[in-house]
């Protein structure tokens, strides 16, 4: 009898465990519930989790790549050794992000070369951060078979990028999930930078990068969430700072209403950016300085 | 001495946390098939979409990103348990003006739409409060699909 009583709470103890770690255990990021919201039939506005999102490297890269850049710059990539210096959980999450935006840089901009590498890469440091992804090498099969296809390349970056994301952020690793955001958005920004290459010239593009303002205000908004931890605190800081550079650009504003047209709606309205060259260089400048605090640390 | 060993595996095992591959019931809902009502194929993927647990009387937010030169594709896909009546707006995240309203479009799950500039802007879901017949009024899955396809180019 005393056996059974034991091992019965030995049981209940396992149980326990696994049920308290399978509830979020990342209270910043719930809004609380009002649990008077009955059955009336009337609706009450009561907040569940409110979302904010940032674009992906691969939608910020789709968005680069409506003004015609098809062909990319393997030198401007995070170098693969650079791996191995990656001691800190800091910088291991950042460079997960730009290793993956790297990842998807050279499948969106046709250097085919670098894929397989990157890949192996991003791999790598995902499983140094123990994120489970539903990738394993065999999906570099996937890569060498469909070498020539970039939207087979795209996809596969694409999957390893998403997994990554859903898992850290299911395990309420939010505070690992925001410096990864970090990372990939600041690498994107740099490898965006350098496609302007004559602000004249390429000023549509440059306006292009000063309409990354409203992701980068997602971004902040969704880091400030974990600002409690002093690593996210520390790139919050840098990111703040351009955003102020962002916010110095004019706009206009655009009078055009929005219309019904057909099955698909066009909203007008908004403002369109005038950046000046003064002011990308400035940006410009600014993502080099944090982008290099994040690819040299360790 | 047995009985101790076996009283600190007992505390040791309460301290530890096991990561389990998915904590949430409603991971990838979106993604489910037969979700996109996108109109046409052409449209992929944005990785702004979400899924989340919800119950009826509820509202939630996402705010995200769209980008001019895009055509975009919001499709609602709610468990059948939190009804038919759920109502979905498209609004401004700068000054909260409301671009687009289901209950409006016969309380359309879908619509698709164009930015003339690149905005953030935000969907909220509403799901009205009382039971689903036939339904417990536990919490259930729905999906935010947003797609995308780079706007086509009409004329010479």
């Amino acid at each position: 009898m005393k056996k059974l009583m034991f091992h019965s709470v030995a049981v209940a103890a396992v149980a326990f465990s696994i049920s308290a770690s399978s509830c979020g255990n990342d209270a910043d990021n719930n809004t609380p519930v009002d649990s008077n919201a009955a059955d009336t039939g009337i609706t009450t506005t009561v907040n569940t989790q409110d979302m904010v999102r940032v674009p992906s490297p691969n939608d910020i890269f789709q968005f680069m790549k409506t003004l015609g850049p098809n062909s990319g710059d393997g030198n401007l990539l995070n170098p693969t050794e650079n791996e191995k210096k990656y001691a800190s959980k800091k910088s291991q999450a950042l460079n997960l992000g730009v290793y993956s935006a790297d990842l998807l840089y050279a499948s969106t901009f046709d250097v085919k070369d670098k894929v397989l590498g990157y890949f192996g890469t991003a791999m790598r440091m995902g499983t140094t951060l123990q994120v489970t992804t539903g990738l394993s090498d065999k999906d570099k099969n996937r890569i060498s078979q469909n070498a020539g296809n970039a939207d087979s390349l795209i996809a596969v970056g694409n999957d390893l990028y998403l997994s990554t994301f859903s898992n850290l952020e299911e395990n309420d690793r939010g505070t690992d999930l925001s410096l990864m955001l970090a990372g990939g958005w600041i690498e994107s920004m740099y490898l965006s930078c350098n496609m302007v290459k004559d602000f004249e010239k390429d000023k549509a593009m440059a306006n292009k990068i000063a309409e990354q303002n409203a992701s980068l205000e997602n971004l902040v908004e969704y880091m400030t969430t974990y600002e409690s931890n002093a690593d996210v605190a520390s790139v919050l800081q840098d990111l703040k700072a351009l955003k102020g550079l962002f916010d110095a650009v004019a706009s206009t504003a655009k009078e055009a209403p929005t219309q019904e047209k057909g099955k698909r709606m066009k909203i007008g309205g908004g403002s369109q950016k005038e950046i000046t060259k003064d002011q990308f260089d400035a940006i410009h400048k600014k993502i080099d300085e944090i982008r290099k605090g994040f690819v040299e640390s360790n | 001495m047995k009985k101790l060993t076996s009283l600190v595996m007992i505390v040791a095992l309460m301290g530890i946390h096991l990561q389990l591959p998915s904590q949430l019931p409603c991971n990838n809902y979106h993604r489910k098939a037969g979700c996109s009502m996108a109109s046409e194929t052409g449209f992929i993927y944005n990785s702004q979409s979400r899924s989340g647990l919800f119950a009826r009387g509820t509202t939630s937010k996402l705010k995200a990103v769209f980008y001019s030169g895009f055509d975009y594709s919001i499709t609602i896909c709610p468990d059948a348990a939190l009804g038919s009546d759920i109502q979905f707006t498209l609004s401004d995240a700068t000054d909260g003006y409301i671009i687009y309203d289901s209950n409006a479009d016969n309380k359309s799950m879908h619509m698709e739409f164009s930015c003339e500039t690149t905005r953030n802007m935000i969907i909220t879901v509403i799901i009205p409060g009382g039971a689903v017949k036939g339904h417990a009024q536990d919490g259930s899955c729905l999906g935010i699909l947003i797609e995308q396809m780079v706007t086509p180019k009409v004329g010479f």
